[in-house]
């Protein structure tokens, strides 16, 4: 029992890398504030009681325990006030200001918009709510947040004034639990299971016409009728391409718990859906899904795409990096060395203290001791980067 | 279990590499041991929820109705006027029959919409007390607000939560949309109107092996019915 036990523990609260969630935090939050806005010119006839469906009916149209704060607010100014609340709370969620209680206020907001009138709601309006559900479940905003920016830039402060240049510490990765995480990816794996399985009832994917029907429909189609010609010429492509949805659709669930197999589930979706994205007119589903793939990202990957387009960055663009000398006991020049370690987290300009320097004296010397001409040093150095007193940059290579 | 450590391997970078040679227990996040309890009872129930609720979407559409045609089949399969009064709730029936909203409504039949291989543009139709219909000239939402409608729905495909296509509440919703749709375009016009169509212009879409065929377009009606006169005019 106590080795079952301590496996259930492990399983639910192993720590995560925090970047992939913080990252779907903004693409989904970003997503949500989106469709909130959307809304607003649809208010009035939608969702207020001047609309199409009038308050006491929609009370009555939903489940007793549907709830919604449109119930109880319904004149169409009141609506407006509301979904603007709701994307104002839904940008502070997306930027990780006030993450949790951000989140919730548009969770609330967006849960009543879709209860107040279901008539309106299209798949991708439930996984974004699904989605929203979820990132209120992880502490979602520890990384690539405003609020771990701070907690960073305090971190900074300290450690540049004691001299130190605290990214060239060993830094320690932000983790979560992993539970959290894990339902969202169960959660998308039935999506694409239960999808898979209704879509195999049909014959159209038997015979291969779904992805045809969908783009010489007018209504989907974004390259409607001037590319048809074109579908009509790669049918037999579109053909394969419609069956390999479909069993992808159906082995999807199956394939992400394997590593190797996780990473051919995720690229067949990238394409899939960028594909839809492209050719249809559908929305936010496509974005959503491909977005949903960062909790089967782990961080260490993201980390390792993040350093080789670093050293890409350095080995072609940057290749005379930027080394700063600042004075640890002037508040500005320590104010302006804080911002650059915590902006600049792949230390693309280094930080040294050089306490007691001068901007004037400094700059009259090279790297090898050679004498330059402080004005000359100055003005192409003003070109680079604020000087400041007791704050002066210059060149290594 | 072989387990990679968090080991910063450059600095500042927070890469993670595995520590060569050792195996290592997952290390866990410190946590009271009640609040471990409140997790554990809410992934059980949220994992029993879940495969709960998606076993019963996959059952919704019975295969021996969807397999002679396709995954919308069902609800053609089940395309009958629907007797009124079985399943509506009071408040809800005695608003529509107060509306004057429950006069007539057209569910599914054979022709029903919306299915793949077709292509359907909705319109509202005001009928002026002459009783000739006129199409919506400026409707508060056309086919093409993909933003905002998903017309499947409208026109009856299980809207959000309810069971069935032929619920009465899903008629209600056609009806309702129908006489918003006219009575804003009354008072837009300062005219009168005295009933509203809900209708569906479908066309077939062609097949890769028919593609330059013109095929025709037919009318099926969603909902009609008469409105209420405005109060004061």
């Amino acid at each position: 029992v106590s080795r079952i036990r301590e496996a259930w523990s492990r399983a639910l609260w192993a720590p995560t890398d925090a970047g992939p969630i913080g990252l779907l935090r903004i693409a989904v939050g970003f997503i949500v504030t989106v469709m909130l806005l959307e809304r607003i010119p649809h208010a009035r006839a939608a969702y207020s009681d001047a609309g199409w469906i009038p308050n006491e009916a929609a009370v009555q149209l939903m489940d007793p325990w549907h709830w919604s704060i449109f119930h109880v607010i319904d004149a169409p100014w009141q609506v407006i006030a509301c979904l603007i609340v709701g994307a104002v709370a839904a940008a502070a969620f997306t930027i990780g200001r006030f993450t949790r209680v951000a989140g919730l206020v548009a969770f609330v907001v967006l849960s009543s918009v879709h209860v107040r009138n279901p008539a309106v709601l299209y798949g991708a309006d439930s996984v974004a709510r699904i989605f929203l559900f979820y990132l209120l479940l992880v502490p979602c905003g520890a990384a690539y947040s405003w609020d771990a920016t701070r907690e960073r830039s305090a971190r900074a402060h300290a450690a540049l004034a004691e001299g130190v240049d605290p990214r060239t510490r060993r830094r320690r990765v932000a983790e979560i639990p992993v539970w959290p995480v894990r339902l969202f990816q169960i959660q998308v794996m039935i999506i694409y299971l239960t999808t898979g399985i209704s879509k195999s009832y049909g014959v159209d994917y038997e015979e291969g016409l779904a992805l045809w029907y969908a783009l010489v429909n007018p209504v989907h189609s974004r390259f409607y009728p001037a590319a048809v010609p074109l579908y009509e010429a790669v049918f037999p492509v579109l053909k394969i391409a419609t069956v390999i949805t479909l069993w992808w659709e159906l082995a999807f669930a199956f394939m992400v718990p394997f590593r190797r197999l996780r990473t051919v589930a995720l690229l067949t979706g990238l394409v899939v859906h960028g594909g839809i994205y492209f050719l249809l007119e559908i929305e936010w589903w496509g974005p959503l899904m491909m977005m949903s793939y960062l909790a089967f990202v782990s961080g260490r990957s993201l980390h390792r795409l993040g350093l080789r387009a670093i050293r890409d960055l350095r080995s072609t663009r940057w290749k005379n990096r930027l080394r700063l000398l600042y004075d640890p006991a002037d508040a500005r020049a320590l104010e302006l060395a804080t911002r650059i370690a915590t902006f600049d987290p792949m230390r693309m300009v280094a930080l040294e203290a050089a306490p007691g320097i001068d901007g004037g004296t400094e700059l009259s010397r090279r790297e090898d001791g050679s004498a330059v001409a402080p004005e000359g040093m100055r003005q192409a150095l003003r070109a680079a980067v604020p000087i400041t007193g007791g704050f002066v940059g210059r060149r290594t290579h | 279990v072989r387990i990679a450590r968090a080991e910063p391997s450059e600095a500042g970078l927070g890469i993670i590499e595995p520590v060569a040679g050792q195996p290592m227990r997952t290390p866990i996040v410190e946590v009271p041991r009640w609040r471990r309890g409140l997790v554990s009872i809410f992934v059980v129930f949220h994992l029993v929820a879940l495969l709960w609720w998606n076993c019963g979407v996959v059952q919704y559409r019975p295969a021996e109705l969807a397999r002679p045609d396709d995954a919308f089949s069902r609800f053609r399969a089940g395309a009958e006027v629907v007797d009124p009064s079985g399943g509506a709730r009071s408040t809800l029936e005695a608003y529509m029959r107060g509306s004057g909203l429950w006069q007539r409504w057209i569910l599914f039949g054979p022709d029903a919409p919306h299915e793949t291989g077709r292509f359907e543009v909705f319109g509202v139709e005001a009928v002026g007390p002459d009783g000739a219909p006129e199409l919506d000239p400026d409707p508060v939402h056309t086919s093409d607000s993909r933003e905002l409608l998903d017309h499947t729905q409208l026109i009856g495909l299980v809207p959000c939560g309810f069971p069935l296509q032929d619920d009465p509440r899903a008629t209600f919703l056609r009806a309702s949309y129908a006489a918003y749709h006219v009575r804003e375009g009354a008072s837009r016009r300062g005219v009168q109107y005295v009933g509203a169509h809900f209708v569906c212009h479908v066309r077939e879409l062609p097949t890769p092996d028919r593609v330059d065929e013109e095929f025709p377009w037919r009318t099926i009606v969603l909902w009609s019915g008469p409105l209420p006169p405005v109060e004061g005019s």
